[in-house]
């Protein structure tokens, strides 16, 4: 058992972290949370990749001469990641600049306050 | 390898790089006229494609720069996705048409320019996540797709549409975590991204019964994550605000269109990652189906007690994506088709709608309560016309394109086993729950209200609204052709 959990420390932690990342994403009202809780996320899916992707012993993908396959790691999922990275870079960048724009507006970073504030709103018009 | 077979990739190209030219135009509204015009291409090109495909009964693979299959990327067309690229670019063509006046007055003067190029780039997503074949492309495109199409709820700059933009960001994010999170443990026990591959070691992993358990969890992931992003009944919190506080095109697309792009992925996942069998023999249809069915009717509950007229028809979207579900977790062929077809019924009738709906809060000065909208249709007659036909349209009135997704669906569910009874309860019933709120809506808006300004005659829009009826008439009337091409699609998908 505890042998199994030491082989497969990298997928457990993974999961875990993404499920943190999912439930502060998900259930915690401060913005600002959300989006560490969604940059946990995205990491833990990277940590899955890259971890899938490395071979005991095998060197960065970078061909030399005379070298065969079998001793580099994976090179895919090193792709993969960095796409993935791009990806979760730009949405915090949205993410941010939304939080930012509603602080300036209802001075507040909790969502639920942000929420009843624009109800509110809404009823007076 | 004929010079049409390059359709896909010079369509998707164009649109995008159509969309980098905007920003360095001076005048602003040569930009709404470039994406226009792009679109009438990528329209024209992809009937071409399409009369070609189902004339020759054929589909093929395109490699992106000639690298071979387990290498390069692939694109893959048929005459299904030459079918949905045609009817995906006619509803933009017509949305953008007809919200132009709106996006003029609800954009900031500066930021015309921008919104361009969000709808342009919102739009190559989508014609990318129809035309690619491979898992990981379509993720990216996905999130492409999430980020523009918030921007797209931001850009009328309201509060409100702020609020409901960072909702809909929350939800989104967590979709695609999970789609993310599906795809990468496919990718861990298969070692495939692109479907046709994958197809292949997902059948040898059932065979070999090995990893079966992680083989489950990730297509539950992956459409857990894709019912999200599509607003299936449970996780559809964020979908009406999103949809009502945009600006016309805006909501006109996001409904009509954004949902299915998602749509048309797990279509691809179910025909071909995992394949119909073992969708069935771990559950995953039934779990569809129940989507499917609950959606049809809560949804349609909730949406009879919204006081405006968006937020009504925001709902209203949210039901008829449970049909696409119900379609999809029948389990047969003709569930398939029936999924298709309602596809393209609603991207047609719910942008009419909301074009309509949108002409007729301008002519009521901005008003989008029912008590303000009364008599809304008399002063603006084909926005009226159009908000009417659509509703009877998802009610099941003869001859128009709901009803033909309808009738589609009900022949589908009388070939099923034990969903035949459920599905049509679930069908009458929400026929009914449709026509409940769309029949005293339109009431509402031929009757005698508050005297008011008949708003001016733009051909653009007039222009727009009665493409969209005739679209609308056509896709009702002309169900036998659509259906044999949409099955025709299927087999060669």
């Amino acid at each position: 058992m505890l042998e199994t959990i030491l082989q497969q420390r990298y997928y457990i932690t993974a999961v875990l972290l993404f499920s943190i990342g999912f439930v502060t994403l998900f259930l915690h009202p401060n913005l600002i949370k959300k989006i560490i809780g969604l940059n946990l996320m995205d990491t833990a899916v990277f940590l899955f990749l890259a971890s899938m992707g490395y071979i005991e012993g095998g060197a960065a993908p970078i061909v030399e001469e005379g070298a065969k396959a079998s001793q580099y790691i994976n090179p895919v999922p090193g792709g993969l990641v960095l796409t993935g990275i791009v990806v979760a870079v730009s949405t915090t960048a949205l993410f941010l600049a939304l939080t930012i724009r509603l602080y300036r507006q209802y001075h507040s970073v909790n969502l639920d306050v942000i929420l009843m504030l624009a109800w509110e709103g809404k009823a007076e018009d | 390898m004929p010079l049409t077979y390059n359709i896909p990739m010079f369509s998707i190209l164009l649109v995008l790089m159509s969309a980098m030219v905007i920003p360095f135009f001076s005048k602003k509204s040569w930009g709404l006229n470039l994406i226009r015009g792009v679109e009438v291409v990528v329209a024209a090109l992809s009937a071409v494609l399409l009369v070609q495909l189902s004339g020759a009964g054929e589909s093929f693979t395109y490699q992106m720069g000639h690298f071979p299959a387990p290498w390069g990327n692939l694109l893959r067309c048929g005459p299904l996705e030459a079918l949905l690229a045609l009817v995906f670019s006619l509803v933009m063509i017509l949305s953008l048409c007809a919200g132009a006046e709106d996006i003029r007055r609800d954009v900031r003067a500066d930021r015309q320019g921008s919104y361009c190029v969000l709808m342009q780039l919102l739009f190559g997503s989508l014609l990318a996540m129809i035309y690619t074949d491979d898992l990981f492309t379509a993720y990216v495109f996905i999130e492409i797709a999430a980020v523009t199409a918030c921007m797209a709820v931001v850009a009328k700059e309201s509060g409100r549409s702020v609020v409901s933009a960072i909702r809909y960001l929350i939800f989104s994010c967590l979709g695609s975590g999970l789609v993310l999170l599906g795809i990468a443990l496919l990718y861990c026990i298969t070692g495939q991204l692109l479907c046709s591959s994958l197809e292949q070691a997902v059948m040898e992993l059932v065979a070999t019964r090995t990893y079966s358990l992680p083989l489950v969890v990730s297509a539950l992931l992956m459409t857990l994550g894709l019912s999200i992003k599509s607003a299936q009944f449970p996780f559809h919190a964020w979908l009406p605000d999103a949809h009502a506080s945009a600006t016309t095109a805006s909501s006109a697309v996001l409904s009509g269109l954004v949902l299915k792009g998602y749509l048309i992925i797990l279509l691809k996942l179910i025909l071909r990652v995992y394949g119909p069998s073992l969708l069935a023999t771990t559950y995953m249809d039934d779990l569809l189906f129940l989507l499917g069915l609950t959606g049809m009717l809560f949804a349609s509950v909730a949406a009879l007690r919204q006081e405006e007229v968006k937020s009504m028809i925001a709902y209203s979207s949210s039901a008829q994506i449970s049909y696409i579900f119900l379609g999809l977790g029948l389990g047969t062929d003709a569930g398939l088709i029936a999924a298709c077809y309602q596809i393209l019924a609603h991207a047609m009738t719910k942008s009419m709608i909301f074009s309509g709906a949108g002409a007729m809060i301008r002519a009521s000065g901005g008003g989008h309560y029912w008590s303000q909208l009364r008599g809304a249709a008399r002063r603006a007659p084909l926005g009226g016309l159009a908000f009417t036909v659509g509703g009877l349209s998802l009610c099941g009135l003869p001859l128009l394109a709901g009803f033909s997704a309808k009738y589609c669906l009900a022949i589908a569910a009388l070939d099923a086993q034990w969903q035949t009874a459920p599905a049509l309860f679930g069908l009458a019933a929400s026929s009914v729950l449709n026509a409940m709120y769309y029949i005293p809506a339109i009431l509402a808006i031929w009757g005698r209200g508050k005297e008011g300004e008949r708003l001016p005659w733009k051909w653009e829009r007039e222009g727009a609204l009665a493409l969209f009826l005739l679209c609308n008439v056509v896709l009702g009337t002309a169900f036998g052709p659509v259906r044999d091409l949409i099955e025709q699609g299927l087999n060669l998908f």
